[in-house]
């Protein structure tokens, strides 16, 4: 039975959030949560359009997303 | 534009960047430490590249002290 837990800052501190849930729901959406690593320097940043490496996929580079490649 | 103000101006772009996407992290993320110390830093950069740009070329907005005469219709304009 899943119960709500009360708001936790502590918690929150840590980011102990799994990727997904333990048990996903049906029909429910889910965006695996970031956490910071290495960033680019700014300019690199501007240029990669994010300072995020994890998060700098330009369009067109994974065939499998790509439609008109 | 000479290149030493276009550098400069490409060094603050960048750094006002990278504190606009600190600033998307940190709304879903506000509790992360390491990423306010980085935001904070990058604050003070961005804040010492732009007195250092506004000191050498003039204003980037109309929001800043002016000598007389009125600095912000001096050329070049950005696009210049």
């Amino acid at each position: 039975m899943y119960m709500k837990k009360p708001f936790d800052p502590m918690e929150m501190t840590q980011y102990k959030f799994p990727v997904l849930p333990t048990y996903p729901k049906l029909a429910h959406a889910y965006v695996p949560f970031q956490y910071m690593k290495n960033v680019y320097n700014p300019m690199e940043g501007l240029a990669r359009g994010t300072i995020f490496p994890e998060l700098d996929r330009p369009y067109g580079m994974d065939p499998e997303y790509t439609v008109d490649a | 534009m000479d290149s030493a103000r276009e550098r400069l101006l490409n060094e603050l772009m960048a750094a006002d960047f990278t504190l606009i996407d600190l600033n998307l992290y940190l709304n879903t993320h506000p509790y992360d430490q390491r990423a306010i110390s980085l935001f904070n830093s990058n604050v003070q950069r961005a804040k010492a590249l732009r007195q250092n740009f506004e000191r050498l070329y003039g204003p980037l907005t109309p929001m800043t002290q002016s000598k007389c005469p009125w600095q912000w219709i001096e050329d070049p304009w950005p696009w210049q």
